[in-house]
């Protein structure tokens, strides 16, 4: 795993670390663990300020790669990251190891076709993803520098490579962070889960060349087991019907049935809906205008952490006049989308 | 009997959020544990016992609530994944409800 120290605050590591009802080796251990974990917050701000140097480089041109290099490890079944490097993923014979470097790669041509963003971080950055996590782990996560999958149960969920829209999903934690940093609590926090599903789901629509109308907006419905389908659980989540039974964690519909400290998987219903009505309103396909618009909305700005879901949608309206000039019906469409959730 | 309640929570399906269909959950005998994840459990309620949620590490990371009873009542604290011990971590099984 990488370092999960961090979040035990130095003072009290320290504390522990003085602390003689504990053992020498326990104190040891803290004492070790607040020198890795001071360490490791300079290594943090150094790869913020990096970026942030290396994004004023993009200006002059200058990026790590004119595409990202996208590379699997495999975890083997433990929860070591990023685990042994997969040679020519892309031919693999692990269906599992080719399927995430092939997603990953359409991910990446997905962003730069329709949106001209070069990697996560707009500077080529590589794309690393890491399979066969843990046993029969039920999860995939972004870590903040890679993606993770697990290969689930085989019950409740299969491998969480088989939904690609689950792999946009997962990517596009990156692009987040590396653009408006919303953070992953209260309203900004539904909003960037929301980013991560409207990007996932749009690009399963582009792999598929599906216009709104003919896409199911369903996250993760590829990954979802027998158990669970014998159970008629046939996704995740519904964007276009958030609180529908066919959902395995139904959503709230509308902005008013949200409240402080619920989790982002759950406030990321509303403006999920809003995306989708949207969408569908507008007519053609969903990253022609009104996806370009939200990409924007996303990455145009400064960073904005703690980011309200109406001040968003706002930027939306805002932008869609400022981008599609005298196009009434894509206004119209993103209007009463963000006004049908109460926003 | 069973005095550790623990409770997978979050992560990219949504653990054991309202409504939701999956619930993931175990039960342990603090007395059963091996005395250094006993000492790692007491170190994890030293740390997150004041009452404040620890925010789980990295994008639908799942985290654990972590509830135990003791002769000053029931204690319970929400860790991120990384920090749970594999003994607590593995007794929690995915069930649909």
């Amino acid at each position: 795993m990488q370092c999960g120290c961090t979040i035990i605050p130095a003072d009290v590591l320290e504390k522990l670390s003085h602390d003689k009802k504990l053992s020498t080796d326990e104190r040891k251990s803290f004492a070790d663990t607040a020198q890795f974990d001071s360490n490791w917050r300079k290594v943090r701000a150094l790869r913020t300020k990096t970026t942030a140097s290396a994004q004023s480089l993009l200006a002059s041109g200058v990026a790590l790669a004119a595409a990202p290099a996208v590379t699997v490890f495999d975890c083997k079944k433990t929860t070591s990251l990023p685990g042994t490097p997969v040679a020519s993923p892309g031919t693999a014979a692990d269906a599992t190891a080719k399927r995430a470097f092939v997603e990953t790669t359409e991910v990446a041509k997905f962003y730069k076709a329709v949106f001209g963003r070069n990697s996560i971080d707009n500077m080529g950055m590589t794309l690393q993803s890491s399979i066969h996590y843990g046993v029969k782990y039920n999860n995939a996560f972004w870590t903040g520098g890679q993606m993770v999958y697990g290969d689930g149960d085989g019950q409740i969920f299969v491998d969480f490579t088989k939904s690609n829209d689950v792999i946009g999903h997962e990517l596009t934690h990156g692009v987040t962070q590396h653009s408006s940093q919303f953070a992953y609590s209260n309203e900004a926090g539904g909003l960037n889960e929301s980013m991560s599903d409207v990007f996932g789901s749009m690009f399963r629509q582009w792999r598929a060349g599906q216009t709104a109308a003919q896409g199911d907006w369903l996250i993760g419905k590829d990954i979802m087991g027998p158990a669970a389908l014998a159970r008629g659980l046939t996704c995740l989540r519904d964007m276009a019907s958030p609180g529908a039974a066919h959902c395995l964690a139904p959503q709230p519909t509308h902005y008013s049935q949200l409240t402080p400290g619920m989790d982002p998987h759950y406030t990321s219903g509303p403006p999920n809906l809003a995306f989708c009505k949207a969408a569908k309103a507008a007519g053609g396909k969903s990253w022609e205008k009104v996806g370009k618009v939200w990409y924007r909305a996303l990455t145009g700005y400064r960073p904005s952490p703690n980011m309200k879901m109406k001040t968003f949608a706002a930027r939306t309206r805002k932008l869609a006049k400022s981008m599609f000039p005298g196009d009434t019906v894509l206004a119209q469409a993103i209007d009463k989308g963000w006004k049908a959730v109460g926003l | 009997m069973a005095d550790i309640i623990i409770e997978r929570i979050g992560g990219l399906g949504g653990f054991g959020l309202p409504g939701s269909h999956i619930e993931s959950k175990g039960k342990l005998s603090s007395n059963e544990l091996s005395p250094a994840t006993q000492a790692r459990v007491e170190r994890l309620f030293a740390t997150y016992g004041t009452g404040k949620a620890a925010p789980a590490k990295g994008a639908d990371s799942f985290s654990y609530k972590i509830s135990r009873t003791t002769v000053n009542g029931v204690q319970v604290i929400t860790v991120p994944e990384a920090e749970v011990p594999a003994e607590l971590r593995d007794s929690v099984t995915d069930r649909l409800k």
